[in-house]
């Protein structure tokens, strides 16, 4: 049935008799004034003597449609489609792989096998969602359906079928989903959202809209997962990392598990957690350095896939310098002090970052600082000043009369200098193929006295060098804060009241139509006001002539 | 619609005027077979005036005129007429209806040419010329006076009227009660009315001796410039009529323009007022030559 979006519009349709009632009486016709009316009472082509009244202008007619497609077009209509599109929006996030008691899984699993019906007794709520989907499409849209996931959901991935089903099975969990962007929800079409509801931001839609159905699979209550798992390198012991993982109960029960940590050597670490509905409890325990670590829950439940967690370790591992043997001892001391650095022998090939104080053998192999001592040490003149690149908190206090320089740097376009003693600079970064640091600090006459700048300044330059964070490293995996949770939260569902839109009908805006029929006949008024004006100067001129 | 520096007109020169008045002075002294008794006027000291015959008193007329003697016997009022000399009171009046100023102000200009012609003939010949202007009413007025001084008041009214473009009608009835004790009234309109101002041309007959009309006549005005169906406007009334512009249609306007002088025509002939229709293309020394040719033969 026909409605309206602001129907007070329709008023200006009152206007209609008025401009019929403004185009009376032929105002139209060309009007030409005579000396007396009575000379030409014998030519009189509608004598208004007779009272009949000259029609109005034709143009009354186009003016009024035009007046008329105006207000119908402010006014909002609406119709409902008979086939409306769908977008059926996928919540693929980690706790849709909960398995649930499979009931219409195998009429989309088809091709994904493993979630079979005649396979197995159960199904992910993804492809339990889906399958409720898919039969609730059969039976209401007849238009087009495009499927979007909530963790990609500028991607179409077109209708629902077996593969696209199997995608979304493939890809769930990889990211976190978000809701829908306004911009892809038109008004126009119907959004479906297939979800478990358990997380709620995936539910509260921009600008207060709300799906127009909601197909909730959520029978599973009870999971507890591995949220998040971090590692860092143990401060006292430079062979260890201490791990901390966060445990989530996600469910609606108490729930006791046995965590086990293990790395490529074997178990390292075993403990046991109970968690109230809800809540969630860290545990944390230090294991001998490895490349990676594994920590994984007994026993399993509904959710398997957030029953254990890895984390790749590489990250906190050693970089491997290698050193010149012309470096100034207290130099090699401080890279071997360094908990985030390694010695290497100086004509090693496998590392990270080079040393070199004066051979070049190892000068082009990888991201290299560079000592150079040209001259007899002199001390620093002229105040010391770091580059804006570096940051406040990392810049060192160094005492300038401790300072010598044995060499003088010159500074070519695009270098970047970061310390700089007056007009002198003291540490370049030199812009390349591959990183080049080069200082003219005289690292022998500081070791002389005792004090930190040596290993801090080591510290920084391979810090710049090699563009992180070397003191400090965190090695993380997370999942989220809703990755665990299968408990539906309160206010996903659509609040009661609400209609299930799929029995209210979609409604189509008439509006451009109609301003695009308005815009033609105005188009029409102007040509014909055109040619009007056109035949007025042609008779004009046949007058006057 | 013509502009007012279109419609204000431009006087004859001195030298066409006083060329038409030595041709016409002939024709404007000689005695006027009947008068009105009540102003006679003598250009000379010591003519004296002769009694014609008596009438009814008519208001307006002078009351020292009035035969007592004749009143007793009748027992109403009667009023002596005299023989008029050879100079009297004339009156000019012009019709300044919009119909005047319609296609361009044309008749409006040789209308004022004409009138301003004849004002200084009369003068000439020593009567005494008043102006009346008319529309929907009496617009302007100038008093009767004689001499030379008098043609400049009569000028400068003259170069000062315009008739409105459009919505002023036609009222020449509206002259009647300032008529009183003129002997002769020269009208120059052209007559479109509806009863081609017959009405009102009699009751100015009742108040002079001699009624002249003039009734100049521009060809435009029966001539439509455009082609088709259109609106035609009066413009006096502002009334409107849908016709079918042509050149059938410019001939019928030209055969009622030619049965309204006609009926006119028949009018005046009927009623002693002497008619002379103008094609205002033609001079108007000739028109009004052969119109006062016209008026002596007539007496």
């Amino acid at each position: 049935m026909l409605s309206w979006g602001t129907p007070w519009w329709l008023l200006g349709l009152a206007l209609l008799p008025v401009i019929h009632w403004l185009h009376r009486g032929g105002e139209h016709r060309r009007v030409m004034r005579v000396s007396h009316l009575g000379l030409w009472q014998s030519s009189t082509a509608n004598p208004p003597a007779a009272g009949r009244h000259q029609p109005p202008d034709p143009a009354w007619r186009r003016r009024a449609l035009l007046a008329l497609l105006l207000f119908i077009a402010l006014a909002e209509p609406q119709w409902p489609q008979r086939h409306p599109q769908v977008t059926l929006w996928v919540d693929d996030s980690l706790s849709m792989l909960t398995l649930e008691p499979a009931r219409a899984a195998g009429a989309v699993t088809g091709s994904t096998g493993s979630s079979s019906s005649s396979e197995a007794p159960q199904a992910t709520r993804l492809l339990e969602g889906l399958a409720q989907a898919r039969a609730q499409l059969e039976q209401f849209a007849h238009g087009a359906v495009a499927v979007r996931a909530l963790s990609d959901p500028w991607r179409n991935l077109g209708p629902l079928t077996d593969g696209v089903v199997a995608s979304l099975a493939a890809g769930a969990g990889k990211r976190e989903g978000a809701s829908p962007p306004a911009a892809l929800l038109h008004p126009d079409k119907l959004n479906w959202l297939v979800t478990d509801g358990a997380d709620a931001r995936l539910a509260a839609w921009p600008e207060g809209r709300r799906p127009d159905r909601l197909i909730q699979v959520a029978n599973i209550t009870r999971n507890v997962g591995l949220e998040r798992l971090s590692a860092r390198r143990n401060p006292s012991d430079a062979g260890k990392f201490d791990l901390l993982l966060k445990l989530v109960n996600g469910g609606n029960a108490v729930e006791t598990r046995e965590l086990i940590f293990a790395t490529d050597a074997g178990e390292v670490g075993r403990s046991s957690h109970r968690l109230d509905p809800g809540t969630s409890v860290f545990a944390s325990v230090s294991i001998p350095a490895a490349l990676t670590v594994r920590a994984v829950l007994q026993t399993n439940d509904a959710l398997a896939q957030d029953d254990s967690i890895a984390l790749d370790l590489a990250a906190l591992r050693k970089r491997r310098v290698a050193t010149d043997g012309r470096c100034p001892k207290s130099l090699v001391a401080a890279v071997d002090a360094h908990p985030a650095l390694a010695l290497a022998p100086q004509d090693t090939s496998d590392v990270e970052a080079v040393l070199d104080c004066g051979s070049n053998a190892a000068a082009q192999r990888a991201a290299t600082v560079r000592v150079i001592a040209q001259r007899t040490p002199v001390q620093v003149s002229g105040p010391l000043t770091w580059a804006a690149t570096v940051p406040e908190s990392r810049r060192i206090a160094l005492d300038s009369v401790r300072l010598h320089l044995a060499a003088q740097l010159q500074i070519q376009p695009n270098d970047a200098v970061l310390l700089a003693a007056g007009s002198e600079p003291v540490i370049i970064a030199r812009k390349g193929a591959s990183n080049l640091m080069q200082t003219s600090l005289d690292f022998g006459t500081m070791a002389a006295t005792a004090g930190p700048e040596i290993p801090l300044l080591v510290n920084l330059m391979f810090e710049q060098l090699l563009e992180k964070s070397l003191l400090d490293e965190i090695a993380i995996t997370d999942r989220g804060p809703a990755a665990s949770r299968v408990v539906p939260l309160a206010g996903v569902e659509l609040p009661a009241g609400t209609p299930q839109t799929s029995a209210a009908p979609i409604l189509s805006d008439g509006m451009r139509p109609l301003l695009l029929a308005a815009l033609l006949v105005l188009l029409w008024e102007i040509v014909a006001l055109a040619r009007q004006s056109y035949r007025s100067a042609k008779h004009a001129r046949a007058g006057s002539a | 619609m013509a502009t007012s520096s279109l419609i204000r007109a431009a006087l004859p020169s001195e030298p066409e005027l006083q060329a038409f008045a030595a041709a016409a002075a002939q024709l404007l002294i000689d005695r006027q077979p009947r008068a009105p008794g009540s102003r006679t006027v003598t250009r000379r000291a010591g003519v004296g005036i002769q009694h014609f015959d008596h009438r009814d008193y008519l208001p307006g007329d002078e009351v020292r005129h009035i035969d007592w003697r004749q009143t007793a016997r009748r027992r109403r009022p009667i009023v002596r007429r005299f023989e008029s000399e050879s100079v009297s009171d004339w009156t000019i009046v012009l019709d300044a209806s919009s119909s005047m100023a319609a296609h361009g102000g044309a008749k409006w200009r040789a209308t004022v040419r004409m009138a301003a012609a004849m004002s200084y003939a009369l003068l000439q010949v020593g009567h005494r010329v008043g102006l009346l202007v008319f529309g929907g009413r009496v617009l302007s007025q100038c008093p009767r006076g004689r001499g030379q001084h008098h043609y400049a008041l009569i000028a400068r009214l003259l170069a000062t009227q315009q008739p409105a473009a459009a919505g002023e009608r036609s009222a020449l009835g509206a002259c009647v009660r300032h008529l009183h004790g003129a002997a002769s009234v020269f009208t120059i309109s052209d007559f479109l009315a509806d009863d081609e101002m017959r009405r009102d041309l009699r009751a100015i007959l009742q108040r002079c001796m001699t009624l002249h009309a003039i009734q100049p006549v521009d060809l435009a005005e029966t001539r439509l410039s455009l082609a088709g169906e259109l609106d035609l406007e009066d413009v006096e009334t502002g009334v409107r009529m849908p016709t079918h512009a042509g050149d059938g249609a410019n001939a019928l306007a030209a055969a009622e323009r030619s049965a309204m002088t006609g009926r006119l025509r028949g009018f005046c002939a009927r009623s002693g007022v002497v008619f002379s229709d103008w094609d205002i293309t033609q001079p108007w020394q000739h028109t009004l030559l052969r119109h006062l040719l016209q008026a002596r033969s007539s007496c």
